[in-house]
């Protein structure tokens, strides 16, 4: 039993292997994408507009909220790197209601690089914000004691994101494959409505996390320069 | 469980390249087109409320100059209902005073008609009355009585007055004809003889005499001499009658004139000239 696409390889040379979750990710991105630019490519700005075009207004404009909430008061410098979180996770778990795929999401391949991302993206979104010796200062915050600390926070607190979307998309996907070995009518169905609940939570918790931390770097800046 | 590092970085590159792959395709038209909407929508309900403020404006501009009408039109109305009221009342006064006017007129001229028709009534009843009397008297009139004339006429001549005679004389005098002595019948000499006598003694001459006959006399004698005029007939008698009738009519009628004179000062400007056809003696 496989419990990671990384586990089938279609092609492998050496260190170069195009694997499941590689492809699947292509996919979803080619269906990302050309879904996107087949909407957008004849918006109206109008108040009459299309319900594609409604819909994906109602996904940007709520990221755009959400973000906001959270703290950030220009979320559109966000919404891309947020937004695409959301939506590649979201997407990804949501997908899963197709027999014989296997989410992305679900190999720790992905989710670390989903992780190592946020990781790179806090300290250039504070950097980007503050400056590098603004955003170096915060890991001395409130004292230079807490470099230490900070540090292991910032590395920890990244594989936890990692780990916590690995471990709740794989065992969704393991519990529906041990399910189906052992009562293989009416329970995968719920549980795979479950998963399509989880997917969902798990992909607003990892995107709400991503924007908590990088608010975390630019406001740490930003209440400096206020006192 | 194991982490496929090749997986890593290309699963990393490929978020990397889907983010810019989004921005490119769906935020950027998305937020784009949302900007551009609510800018358009901030705009038309600006203009929105730019037009209704406008509509206010000229709802309000409306209103004061409707009340400002009506203000107008009640004032003009009123204005006029007064001139109406006050041309009527002037005419309603003009027109009692012109039937006032009229009226009087109109009696006036009925007074004077009757006036008149009273006036003509006397006239004609007098004059009747001295036709018949002359007719009376000339029917009656005969030799006898023409003795009778003859003989009052020489006691009249002799009973002449100083004034009389004076007056005789100086006619007399102016003539260059013979007297003239006109009765209704011829006169018998010895009458004649006898007024010879009696106008000699008067003139202390013998004057030269012309006897005529004038039926118009109605009985009697009558010497003319220059508009000198010595008579004795029943026609004078009744001349004198009809002066004194004509001088009464002609009092009374001057009374009235007067009287109605005052009565319509106004009418002093065209009063009525009331001509009386007075037959005085000749």
């Amino acid at each position: 039993m496989k419990l990671s696409p990384d586990d089938t390889i279609f092609w492998s040379n050496g260190f170069i292997n195009i694997n499941l979750t590689i492809v699947t990710t292509w996919g979803l991105m080619l269906v990302m994408v050309i879904g996107a630019w087949l909407i957008t490519r004849k918006l109206q700005t109008g108040i009459k507009i299309s319900r594609w075009q409604t819909i994906l207004e109602m996904i940007v404009l709520s990221i755009s909220s959400q973000v906001k909430e959270v703290g950030m008061d220009k979320p559109r410098r966000y919404i891309p790197f947020i937004g695409t979180l959301f939506l590649f996770i979201g997407i990804a778990n949501l997908c899963i209601i197709f027999p014989g795929y296997e989410p992305p999401t679900g190999s720790l391949s992905t989710t670390t690089a989903l992780a190592i991302s946020v990781f790179l993206a806090v300290p250039f979104f504070g950097i980007e914000e503050g400056g590098l010796r603004g955003y170096l200062k915060t890991y001395l915050e409130p004292t230079w004691l807490m470099l230490p600390f900070n540090l292991i926070g910032e590395f920890t607190r990244t594989l936890a994101l990692a780990v916590r979307l690995f471990g709740n998309i794989m065992s969704g996907g393991m519990i529906v494959a041990i399910l189906l070995s052992i009562a293989p009518f009416i329970f995968p169905v719920l549980m795979d409505v479950l998963g399509l609940l989880t997917g969902i939570v798990q992909a607003y918790i990892f995107s709400v996390l991503a924007t908590v931390y990088i608010a975390g770097a630019v406001q740490a800046r930003k209440s400096k320069q206020k006192t | 469980m194991k982490i496929n590092w090749f997986t890593v970085i290309a699963q990393v590159i490929n978020f990397l390249v889907l983010v810019w792959l989004l921005k490119r395709f769906l935020y950027k038209p998305i937020l784009k087109a949302t900007d551009e909407r609510e800018k358009s929508i901030v705009s038309k309900l600006k203009d929105a409320s730019a037009k209704k403020e406008e509509a206010k404006k000229e709802r309000d501009e409306f209103q004061k100059k409707n009340s400002t009408f009506e203000q107008e039109k009640k004032q003009m109305m009123e204005k006029a209902a007064n001139e109406t009221k006050e041309q009527s009342e002037q005419m309603i006064n003009e027109t009692r005073k012109a039937v006032a006017a009229m009226k009087e007129k109109q009696e006036k001229n009925f007074r004077q008609m009757e006036e008149n028709l009273k006036k003509e009534l006397a006239e004609r009843t007098s004059h009747e009355v001295l036709n018949i009397s002359r007719q009376v008297l000339a029917d009656l009139a005969s030799a006898e009585l023409e003795a009778q004339m003859v003989k009052h006429f020489i006691e009249q001549l002799q009973g002449m007055d100083e004034a009389g005679k004076q007056a005789f004389l100086q006619a007399y005098k102016n003539i260059s004809g013979p007297l003239l002595i006109r009765s209704v019948f011829e006169l018998k000499p010895e009458q004649q003889e006898a007024i010879k006598n009696a106008v000699g003694q008067l003139l202390n001459e013998n004057g030269e005499f012309r006897f005529e006959t004038d039926e118009k006399l109605a009985g009697g004698i009558e010497l003319s001499a220059d508009g000198y005029k010595l008579s004795w007939n029943i026609a004078s008698y009744l001349d004198s009658l009809q002066e004194k009738i004509s001088e009464v009519l002609q009092e009374q009628s001057a009374e009235k004139t007067e009287k109605v004179e005052a009565d319509s000062p106004e009418e002093k400007a065209e009063p009525k000239q009331i001509e009386y056809g007075s037959e005085g003696p000749e």
